[in-house]
């Protein structure tokens, strides 16, 4: 007897972005618009019970010891969407955003990290890190 | 000897009380937690006619000031996670140390277990920024929104704080095949109307069933490796502002005059270090 296919197609062709990917490429787009005097370093994990994954945006100043300043934390499904945005400083989102599409994620992330409070950050640790430097 | 002064504001505008405070106790390290107090306009009432000077050293976290009376350069930042900043605190004179300041979340907002998963987050924070100094004379200070007992304070894959010295002296313990190192949890003798000082450092009344009414959410916790440098004795829940206490005539955080929390006083023996 034949082998039947119960796989259905597979989307092949179609180029999903994960949020860890976005978020990557924020990371690696840091270190291009600074020179590398910043870093932008992602961590990924699990959640505590385990059924999401939970992925941070760090950035880091190699000049100064390699300090780090958390940015933002995700925490998304399998699924990928909803993600949970939940960030560290601008104080835009106290209770974290909820993004169900990767539209609605990298509109919140670009107001995240486009806000002046981190822009201010960004701003003292290149001013610092050159001092050192 | 480094006096260390922490206080959580609740936003409000405490600025006398906080440099009556640090005159009082001479202190040497002020870290304050949701203070909207402005940095530079404390900093001027704290040495208005001090010899030695506060500064403010590089601080980049959002929730958590700090000011010292040492030279800028002996609070390094090593990382700032949001409510947890890491800092090395490295005296003139004695041992260098990881201080890290936290304000958890509240728990208006949070769970006790999103409160124990926070915890497994800043042990992790902690065991890295150790690695990175390299060594673990660690004290952690702050606002966990947290009692000493619950498990983000006392469980392993949390801060692991125990309320036994001679327990905290052996190290750390294993389970599972996994190695978790211990904190030193001095507020458990600070609660209760029999300890020293206040019955806590939080008083909150509610209609639920469980109801503790004074809880320790602020508190200090020490490594085993400074504990040697660490006098019991000398940590304070402080209730009085120079002849005044901040107290309300029933016994309760007196907020027209202070905060809703009491603010931590405690020392470490730096010097004896060298």
């Amino acid at each position: 007897m034949a082998t039947q296919d119960l796989w259905g197609e597979f989307p092949l062709e179609e180029t999903v972005r994960t949020p860890l990917a976005i978020l990557r490429e924020q990371a690696t787009l840091l270190g291009q618009k600074t020179e590398n005097v910043l870093q932008g370093r992602v961590s990924l994990g699990r959640s505590r019970s385990g059924n999401e994954f939970v992925a941070s945006l760090y950035i880091e100043a190699p000049a100064l010891d390699d300090y780090s300043y958390l940015a933002l934390t995700i925490r998304y499904p399998v699924a990928l969407y909803p993600v949970l945005v939940v960030e560290s400083g601008p104080g835009l989102f106290p209770q974290g955003a909820k993004c169900d599409d990767e539209e609605s994620f990298v509109q919140t992330l670009g107001a995240i990290l486009s806000h002046s409070r981190i822009r201010q950050v960004i701003a003292s640790l290149i001013a610092q890190s050159r001092e050192n430097g | 000897m480094a006096t260390f002064l922490f206080w959580n504001l609740n936003r409000k505008p405490l600025q006398d009380q906080i440099v009556t405070l640090c005159r009082e106790h001479r202190v040497d390290i002020l870290i304050l937690a949701e203070s909207e107090l402005s940095r530079v306009a404390l900093l001027e009432a704290l040495n208005g006619g001090q010899r030695a000077k506060f500064k403010m050293p590089f601080n980049l976290s959002a929730r958590l000031s700090f000011f010292i009376r040492y030279p800028s350069r002996c609070l390094k930042s090593v990382r700032d996670d949001g409510g947890v900043a890491v800092r090395q605190f490295i005296p003139p004179i004695g041992l260098d140390m990881l201080l890290v300041a936290v304000h958890l979340p509240s728990k208006l907002y949070s769970s006790e277990s999103d409160l124990a998963f926070e915890s497994t987050r800043v042990a992790e924070v902690i065991k890295e920024a150790e690695g990175k100094v390299g060594h673990s004379r660690t004290i952690i200070v702050g606002d966990f929104n947290m009692n000493p007992f619950e498990p983000g304070v006392i469980g392993a894959r949390g801060l692991h704080a125990v309320m036994d010295r001679r327990i905290a002296l052996q190290g750390d313990r294993t389970i599972q095949g996994e190695r978790y190192r211990f904190f030193y949890n001095p507020m458990w003798g600070r609660l209760g109307d029999k300890s020293k000082g206040p019955p806590g450092t939080y008083y909150f009344n509610t209609s639920n069933y469980v109801n503790f009414f004074w809880n320790i959410f602020d508190q200090v916790l020490v490594r085993p490796e400074l504990l040697g440098f660490f006098p019991d004795d000398r940590l304070e829940v402080l209730s009085t502002v120079g002849e005044r206490s901040l107290l309300s005539s029933t016994g309760i955080p007196d907020r027209s005059f202070g905060s809703d929390h009491l603010p931590l006083l405690f020392e470490v023996e730096v010097e004896k270090g060298i």
